[in-house]
């Protein structure tokens, strides 16, 4: 008798194993250079991230306070991307 | 990780699947047309009591009744009923019985009277499925090196499988740690170790491997109705290789000692 099934690691591709990035929400609070923001992310989350942008140069011109979206890697909740504004 | 069994232990198991199977093989020839799936289940009843053990899916989850029989485009989990089983039907007969605490589950489809073509290489690709995933049961291989040799091989004939339900551990319990999926990439999930048990049971369909559980609570049948055939065997893991459990111990008296 077959047991219903759960992901063994939530969001697992079911090809390839590969754990999709989870987007969180936060708030830069620090512009570091190399295009890098330290962003405090919403409730929820525990860290800061250090997190690099994510193409559109529009996101270059971030400030502290601004409010974005950021891509964490599943294999380091330390760094992530920013990939947009909210 | 599942819990390693003892080859006393492991004899106990074999004692289970045993009578699984010989239930298996009674129901097997009972299956012709104008057989109830109510009249089937009490057979299977009959033969696992008469044999001293206790059915292990009646009371299960609320589970009620001794044998899963699913028809056509039923996958898995088919409660028995008044439904009469007609010439061409696949159907899939699920079995699980306890010995002493400890569990056996196997499961084969068969063809009722003459079967379609299509039907008769769906249920042989399933069950050559099934047996190249035990073939991967040695030790040092990961779990998810059995669900990829399901896949491949499944795949390979262009069929499909299920996601939805897996197969799992067995030992004093019905359902144990590690789940045991029937796809994915290779290498990966627990390594298997000797004295790990294991159900290896692949679904697969003939179209889409999309499932739907229907309004019973247990009835799982495919999403665009099309066929579905399941094998399962209870399998142990030993210093050789795999062991399957209904069968007799493949590697010998002096290894014997060892396992």
């Amino acid at each position: 008798m077959p047991e219903a099934g759960r992901p063994p690691t939530e969001g697992a591709s079911p090809l390839t194993g590969a754990r999709e990035a989870l987007e969180v929400e936060g708030t830069v609070r620090e512009a570091l250079p190399n295009a890098l923001f330290r962003v405090e992310l919403a409730a929820g989350a525990r860290a800061a991230v250090t997190a690099h942008v994510a193409g559109e140069s529009s996101l270059l011109r971030l400030r502290p306070g601004d409010a974005v979206v950021v891509e964490i890697a599943p294999y380091d909740a330390g760094r992530g991307r920013i990939v947009r504004r909210r | 990780m599942s819990v390693q069994k003892s080859r006393v232990e492991l004899e106990t198991m074999a004692r289970a699947c045993r009578i699984v199977v010989d239930a298996l093989d009674a129901l097997e020839a009972a299956a012709v047309p104008g057989v109830t799936t109510k009249e089937l289940d009490r057979l299977a009843r009959e033969r696992i009591e008469q044999a001293g053990a206790r059915p292990a899916f009646l009371g299960y989850r609320g589970y009620p009744a001794t044998l899963c029989i699913s028809v056509n485009e039923e996958v898995v989990h088919g409660i028995p009923g008044p439904r009469k089983l007609r010439e061409g039907d696949v159907v899939g007969l699920d079995l699980g019985c306890v010995v002493d605490g400890f569990y056996g589950d196997a499961a084969r489809t068969v063809g009722v009277g003459r079967v379609s073509e299509d039907a008769v290489r769906l249920m042989k690709v399933t069950r050559e499925s099934l047996l190249a995933g035990i073939d991967v049961c040695q030790p040092g291989k990961r779990v998810g090196d059995i669900g990829h040799a399901v896949q491949t091989l499944a795949e390979r004939h262009g069929y499909s499988v299920v996601r939805e339900f897996v197969g799992h551990g067995i030992g004093t319990s019905l359902h144990e740690e590690p789940q045991v999926p029937n796809y994915g990439p290779p290498g990966r999930r627990e390594r298997l170790v000797p004295g790990m048990c294991l159900a290896i049971e692949p679904m697969v369909n003939v179209g889409r491997p999309d499932v739907e559980v229907l309004a019973d609570g247990w009835t799982a049948v495919t999403r665009d109705r099309s066929l579905s055939a399941h094998f399962e065997l209870s399998v142990a893991v030993t210093p050789f290789g795999p062991w399957i459990l209904s069968e007799p111990y493949p590697y010998g008296q002096a290894e014997a000692a060892n396992a």
